[in-house]
């Protein structure tokens, strides 16, 4: 049954990995160890229940934690089963959520082309106007209210809904006890709600929240997605926090759901957010899933199997019945692990610049720095440009910063919402860079609001006055052609690019990411429209945008940096983790919580979750003095028996 | 998938019109009141296969002109909305609901799900061309953000309009080019077995042809369907004739023969008279549904007919026998007519009229529900659910839907939901204004039942002469003649209701469709109670008194009135003629009364003597009493 490529990877499976993928109907558990093949067993789970009904019309919902899994699972199941793409959804929580409430939004009223903020600074700014027009009418409202931020977000993710006056403060007891917050909060959470819709936009955590209000409101749409999506899988289940929980519980209804969970209580890394090891127990509870274990690991070698089973037996929250991982790869290399001890941090990154330069000249791409946080890793990069080793430190990319990509993503922005300010503003800036000539954005306003208000228009007349040289006529010309009502955006998109390529600008410093970001743009470009479909709207294809991280790819000659939290999910041939003491990893913030804190297990799976990244080569290190001060080799090396 | 409503907006003369479909959607009207162009929009909008790039389907004059000068760049775009609801939760299979997902609406708290799709045309100055765009639309009118394109194709399978012209011609619906004959021909297959058996045995040709394919024989007693509507003769006469040798070939070459009646030879169609063709096209087409339609598309691909005109060179008794057949197609039909006897046997609920009004048409029916926009709050929830037989709200739309004539108390109540709210007032008072046409379901079944005779009629006509019985009904026709304003010349017809059911019926559906009515009533109780039953209908005091005219005295009926109006020469004769003799003399107290008496006994008949009486008189139009002339000239004045 199937193709080739399908028998081929059913056929590798080990038997508890087909015993997962065989699962029909009801409620499974996959606990799944680091390196132990649970995209294969999504994948052909996947494969194989579509293989099996190829006259069906049913859909299969797949919910991973980032865009990037998604898209590699996508791409494995179309190798395996081809053409039923349009079967799939394969994506994140929020990228679901923003497509329910595309369709569905009317019934809590939101339009079908909003806006999604990511920007924590566009929403500090946001949070900015709310303060100041909640000050207008409330004298409890303060300007130290614009810190507020995070506490909202922390509402939305726990579902408070902004108009819940009650929630807000019983929120605000229980976590902080300061009750002059909490009424401040009743004023400030919908003023922020208000200035957000009347930039007919959603913030990241309202993408769920409101898409939970929508099937809390009408169950009969949830019964609805039900009968479209009768399988619903769930990847990395460990990291759900509160909302995305609560909102898969009224996806998938009370009774006997088909739900296939893929989970690892002991790689939970997102407590901060919400994430805790009492989710699994809950889903254990709600649903009462048979349980499948998945502890043979593909990835490392022996001895690292061996230490993160030494390590993670110290913590106490988790499954009581978890077996031990099962290394796969046997000890053929003895220097697999290797513990190294400097005197101060700056010898450390300086020896690990060396080693790699020694080791890897060839093959830097193989090579991943891991440090428990960012500031460890700056100073790491610093020492491997000393050493002219190229290094990039990965972090999530949420904004173009060439001008052309500005431009032409601001532009973009301006035709699907012709009133928009912010993005009239950045074409204006952007454009000024690429061509030299300075439109003010305030004139484009005044012109626009005494005739038709659409900023698109007047940009473009008052760009015309302005004499541009041929090069800008030409674009000029051929958005006016292809952003009217028609909005031919691909082939536009595709027009600028190519513009992009002759401006031989002699500001070098405008282009330097420019290289970058147009692979990157392609690339997503691309993977849009597999998730999608090729001719989406704009509307949809900027929302989409929007959610998925504008970072490029790892280059082969370039080390990566990452912190721990970036290494999710990936594997990388050769890791060095730096910085491997008690203050740095084991944090200070989790050293201060207690031995047997929350916080302290939670840097205890950190550890788990680095070490087990690697599949050739792990390389600790450690120093005894950071800026000055002595500290000691982290309690996890000698937990896992390495001093 | 049924199609329950379609929204045209500046498509030639429909300006701005919302018509609810039915499963059998009969529409009337005049020439040129925008029929024919409902039937395009729908073609156009649900074209056979999805248009690439943005070239717009519609030619220069699709597009709403009022004035000279105007053209489709000025125009304001057209819009034709179409929306497909399912008429109870969940009719739809999971099948269909999950392949089209993504275009799919459910109502939030009844479940009904439907599907909204847009064309909408218009001149972008922008780019400075004339687009088109087909959109899935929300159920507010955004719309969803999707690949429309692609969408449409999907819906497309599900969705199958056939359409036939009033222009149709047999030879082309029965070529192999033709959508339902070629693709029934393509659709059949022979096994190689007979292929050969054929080939060998040319003699037997014929038959072995009917019997290789059963569904072949369905096709022909399909078609004979048509004889038996014609002619009402037993027995299969319908076969089909092939020649060529190759059975391939002689399949693209079959063609439809009909026995004649009193004739033993078959005729190729085409021999016969127009009638017969324009039938054979019709059952053709529901040979096509019958046997092709499942495994041509999707399981579960639903076909909308639309028909011009199938009356067309059709006799009564066939015309009414088609009309019966096509109600029994299981797919959703959408015709137009201009034949009385077709719609004789359709509902009045089925009836769309088309109405021309200034340089734009307007669609007429009788309307079940009505509805108006209002501000959600707690209090008028309170009362829509102390009210939910006969009013709902959607909180999500904010929509009120009022099913019945609204009623003071409840108007009353209303308002106070919303004390100080003008705007919120004005709304409710049209509401209730426009809600007094309703028609409730025991005044619609008194009229299906006692009006099918003329409803054929009445539909067509421009204003209604209503009067109580037959003698009024004549004499009204005939001073209409004396006063050479022929009612028929003015497209006016006489209702005698008493006969066809009552005042009130027929005032309420004039209401309904907007035509003017004038009616007449003798001046005793009989006369009150049409008074009473009119009013009750929410007709204003004025327009009663203008259209409502009892004759002059009261306690006065028609024989009355005539004596008063000096026929008493003529009634005298027609005693006289009856050998029957008066006690009392002319003059005499007393008297009047007593001719009265006597004419009374035999109304319908005396009557018609009258008549004789006054047309062997050379009578003109002097005679004519000044009430009914009156009566005559306004109707008529109403008209122009």
């Amino acid at each position: 049954m199937g193709s080739e490529v399908f028998t081929e990877a059913w056929n590798i499976l080990n038997p508890m990995q087909k015993q997962a993928s065989e699962w029909d109907r009801g409620s499974l558990l996959v606990l799944a160890g680091p390196g132990s093949g649970k995209t294969s067993v999504l994948t052909c789970r996947i494969a194989r229940i579509l293989n099996e009904t190829p006259n069906k019309n049913f859909r299969i919902l797949g919910l991973t934690f980032t865009n990037k899994a998604a898209d590699e699972m996508r791409t494995r199941v179309n190798e395996l089963v081809p053409g039923q793409e349009k079967r799939l959804f394969l994506g994140t929580f929020h990228s679901f959520c923003a497509s329910i409430l595309r369709q569905h939004g009317n019934h809590i009223k939101i339009n079908s082309n909003f806006r999604i903020y990511s920007e924590q600074k566009d929403l500090i700014a946001i949070l900015g106007d709310a303060v100041e027009k909640a000050k207008e009418k409330s004298d409890l409202v303060i300007d130290l209210d614009k810190k507020a931020l995070p506490t909202i977000q922390g509402l939305q993710s726990h579902l408070v809904f902004a108009e819940d006056s009650q929630g807000i403060q019983d929120y605000i007891k229980k976590n902080r006890a300061l009750e002059s917050l909490g009424k401040r909060l009743t004023v400030i959470y919908p003023a922020y709600e208000v200035e957000l819709k009347k930039r007919n936009a959603l913030d990241f955590n309202s993408l769920i929240l409101k898409a939970y209000e929508l099937l809390k409101k009408f169950p009969i749409l949830a019964q609805n997605y039900r009968i479209v999506y009768p399988y619903i899988c769930i990847d990395e289940f460990q990291d759900t926090n509160n909302s995305q929980y609560d909102f898969i519980r009224l996806l998938v209804g009370a009774t006997n759901p088909n739900l296939f969970v893929v989970a690892d209580d002991d790689q939970i890394i997102y407590q901060w957010n919400g994430a805790s090891h009492q989710r699994i127990s809950q889903l254990k509870e709600d649903y009462k899933p048979e349980v499948i274990q998945l502890p043979i690991n593909y990835r490392c070698p022996a001895k690292i199997v061996r230490l993160a089973n030494n390590l993670i037996q110290y913590n106490f929250s988790r499954d009581p019945e978890k077996q031990p991982l099962e290394a796969f790869k046997s000890d053929v290399n003895n220097e697999a692990v290797r513990l190294k001890e400097f005197s101060s941090f700056d010898f450390e990154v300086d020896w690990v610049a060396e080693d790699i330069k020694k080791n890897y000249s060839s093959e830097y791409g193989s090579v991943t720095i891991l440090a428990r946080n960012r500031r460890l890793l700056e100073k790491m990069r610093e020492a491997l440009n000393r050493q002219h080793i190229s290094a990039i430190i990965y972090q999530r990319k949420n904004e173009f910063e060439s001008p052309p990509f500005i431009w032409l993503h601001s532009l973009l922005h301006l035709s699907n919402d012709r009133q928009d300010r912010d993005s009239l503003e950045a074409v204006c800036a952007a454009f000024e860079k690429l061509t030299n000539i300075a439109i003010d954005p305030d004139i484009v306003m005044r012109f626009a609001n005494s005739s038709n208000h659409d900023y698109l228009r007047h940009w473009l007349a008052l760009t015309k006055e302005n004499n541009p040289n041929s090069m800008a006529r030409t674009i000029i010309d051929y958005t006016e052609k292809s952003l009217g009502e028609g909005m031919k955006y691909q082939e536009f998109s595709q027009f600028a690019l190519d513009w992009f390529e002759n401006l031989t600008s002699n500001n070098e410093e405008f282009f330097t990411r420019y290289d970058e970001e147009k692979k990157v743009w392609s690339d997503l470009v691309r993977e849009i429209r597999n998730t999608l479909s090729t001719n989406i709207t704009l509307e949809a294809f900027l929302q989409e945008l929007q959610m998925r991280s504008l970072e490029s790819k790892p280059d082969p000659n370039t080390v990566n940096l990452r912190t721990v939290h970036g290494s999710k999910g990936k594997e990388f041939d050769h890791v060095y983790l730096i910085g491997v003491v008690d203050d740095e990893f084991p944090s200070y913030y989790s050293k201060n919580k207690g031995e047997k804190s929350l916080e302290m297990e939670e840097e205890r799976r950190n550890f788990y979750v680095a070490i087990t990244r690697t599949k050739k080569t792990l390389t600790l290190s450690y120093s005894k003095q950071y800026k000055n001060f002595t500290k000691q080799p982290s309690r996890f090396l000698s937990e896992m028996g390495l001093l | 998938m049924k199609l329950r409503e379609i929204i045209i907006k500046n498509f030639r003369n429909l300006v701005d019109v919302t018509i609810p479909i039915d499963d059998m959607t009969v529409l009337v009207g005049e020439n040129n009141t925008g029929k024919t162009a409902l039937l395009d929009a729908l073609k156009i909008a649900l074209p056979r296969r999805t248009f690439t790039g943005r070239a717009t389907p519609f030619s220069e004059y699709d597009y709403y002109m009022t004035k000279m000068g105007d053209s489709p760049e000025t125009s304001e775009g057209i819009l034709i909305e179409l929306w497909f609801r399912e008429d109870e939760p969940n009719e739809w299979s999971e099948e269909l609901y999950q392949a089209l997902t993504e275009i799919v609406q459910p109502d939030p708290t009844s479940g009904i799900r439907c599907i909204g799709l847009r064309l909408s045309s218009k001149y972008d100055e922008q780019t400075k061309e004339i687009i088109a765009k087909w959109e899935f639309i929300r159920i507010d009118k955004q719309p969803l953000v999707l690949n429309h394109a692609y969408q449409l194709s999907q819906f497309l399978l599900y969705i199958r309009l056939f359409y036939l012209s009033a222009l149709r011609d047999s030879k082309d619906e029965f070529s192999s080019r033709s959508p339902f004959w070629g693709n029934i021909l393509k659709e059949l297959k022979i096994s190689e077995e007979n292929q050969n058996k054929f080939r060998e045995e040319l003699i037997h040709l014929n038959q072995s042809l009917l019997q290789s394919d059963p569904r072949l024989e369905k096709i022909i007693n399909s078609l004979d369907n048509a004889r038996e509507v014609l002619e009402l003769e037993t027995g299969s006469c319908t076969s089909i004739q092939a020649l060529p040798l190759q059975p391939f070939e002689l399949m693209s070459k079959s063609e439809v023969v009909i026995r004649g009646r009193g004739n033993e030879i078959d005729f190729p169609l085409e021999r016969h008279g127009q009638g017969t063709q324009n039938l054979a096209v019709i059952f053709l087409f529901k040979a096509y549904i019958d046997v092709l339609l499942e495994p041509t598309f999707e399981r579960e691909t639903e076909a909308i007919l639309t028909l011009e005109e199938p009356e067309a060179h059709l006799h009564p008794q066939a015309t009414r026998s088609l009309a019966a057949t096509l109600e029994k197609i299981d797919s959703q039909k959408i015709i137009s007519t201009h034949s009385p006897y077709f719609i004789q046997n359709i509902p009045f609920k089925n009836i769309r009229l088309f109405r021309r009004s200034g340089s734009s048409s307007k669609i007429l029916y009788i309307k079940q529900k009505f509805t108006c926009t209002l501000p959600n709050i707690p209090k008028l929830l309170t009362f829509t659910a102390t009210y939910s037989n006969k009013f709902e709200y959607s909180e999500t739309s904010e929509i009120l839907t009022l099913k019945g004539k609204m009623e003071d108390g409840e108007y009353k109540k209303l308002l106070k939901i919303y004390p100080n709210n003008q705007e919120v007032h004005t709304i409710l008072k049209q509401l209730k204004q426009e809600s007094q046409i309703y028609l409730d379901d025991t005044t619609l079944d008194d009229l299906e039942i006692y009006a099918k005779r003329i409803r054929g009629e009445v539909l067509f006509a421009r204003a209604w002469l209503l009067c109580e019985g037959q003698c009024e009904y004549m004499l009204l026709q005939y001073f209409a003649e004396l006063l050479e304003t022929p009612l028929d010349r003015a497209g006016i017809t006489v209702i005698d209701f008493k006969n066809n059911g009552s005042a009130g019926a027929f005032v309420g559906l004039a209401r309904v469709f907007e035509i003017p009515w004038l009616l007449i009533a003798d001046c005793d109780r009989e006369g009150d109670k049409i008074k009473k039953e009119i009013e009750k209908l929410g007709v204003p005091e004025d327009e009663r008194n203008q259209w409502i005219r009892l004759l002059p005295d009261t306690g006065m009926v028609l024989e009355d009135f005539l004596i008063q109006q000096g026929f008493t020469p003529e009634y005298l004769k027609i005693i006289e003629e009856q050998n029957i003799s008066l006690d009392k003399n002319s003059g005499e107290v007393g008297f009047k009364e007593e001719l009265a008496e006597q004419i009374k006994k035999n109304k319908t008949k005396n009557t018609i003597g009258l008549i004789k009486k006054l047309r062997e008189s050379n009578a003109g139009s002097d005679r004519v009493p000044e009430f009914f002339a009156k009566a005559i000239q306004d109707i008529i004045e109403e008209v122009k």
